[in-house]
């Protein structure tokens, strides 16, 4: 066995021995609060799972079935007429519709990552519970409209 | 049943309590809700917002714990992007 074989074997078990560590330590360690359970489902147990427990909760069948089918939800202002908020299902820009048109675009996010119906239920909580601070947070861009040259 | 739901990249947790047994000084009821409201103060100093949730209603914003609400949920600070 020549020095270049030694050094090998020596990194995989280096490697061998740092992922048993890890595995160990996972183990190991207890969440940090779940007083009553982490879910209502038993067939809950990822973060995103939870995360789409938790907005089943709180939208009704009609909600769910436009997030699903069309990829967005649509939230109507509790305090301008006219506006509706467009969410999407996946994280990006808020539209901001006025009369059925784009005026606006928003960019607000938690300050930590969090899953992306967690983002959903988080635009849907803001805008109905406190839209004039959600207003204040978000930055606030004009629509992208594509230029002649943008298209195919 | 009261139940406190925090979203956290581990989705939510989550922490319940029967207000029923709270009310009759059931010692794991109080303990539970006790521990509601010191988890809702800690999220709320590290700048979270909280909401009552209740069905066909809307979400009111709450910056007190409430042991009678039947559902608080709690999201983390937001920031512009």
């Amino acid at each position: 066995m020549n020095t270049g074989d030694v050094v090998t074997a020596a990194v995989i078990v280096g490697i061998i021995f740092l992922l048993a560590c890890l595995m160990a330590f996972i183990a190991a360690t207890p969440p940090r609060w779940r007083t009553g359970g982490r879910s209502s489902s038993p067939a809950v147990d990822t973060p995103s799972d939870r995360a789409e427990d938790l907005l089943r909760d709180m939208l009704d069948e009609q909600e769910l079935l436009e997030l699903r089918t069309r990829g967005y939800l649509d939230i109507v202002s509790p305090s301008h007429a006219q506006r509706v908020y467009r969410i999407p299902r996946f994280p990006e820009r808020v539209s901001v519709l006025e009369g059925g048109r784009a005026k606006w675009e928003l960019c607000i996010q938690p300050a930590k990552p969090i899953p992306s119906a967690d983002v959903v239920a988080m635009h849907k909580l803001m805008i109905e519970g406190d839209e004039e601070e959600y207003l204040a947070r978000a930055n606030w861009f004009l629509p992208y409209v594509p230029h002649q040259w943008d298209l195919p | 049943m009261g139940v406190l739901r925090v979203m956290s990249r581990r989705g939510d947790d989550h922490v319940r309590w029967d207000s029923a047994r709270v009310s009759a000084g059931d010692p794991e009821a109080v303990a539970a809700v006790r521990e509601a409201e010191r988890i809702f103060n800690e999220q709320r100093s590290r700048g979270a917002t909280a909401f009552i949730v209740e069905k066909d209603r809307p979400p009111t914003r709450t910056r007190q714990f409430d042991p009678t609400a039947e559902r608080i949920v709690m999201i983390p600070r937001l920031v512009g992007g």
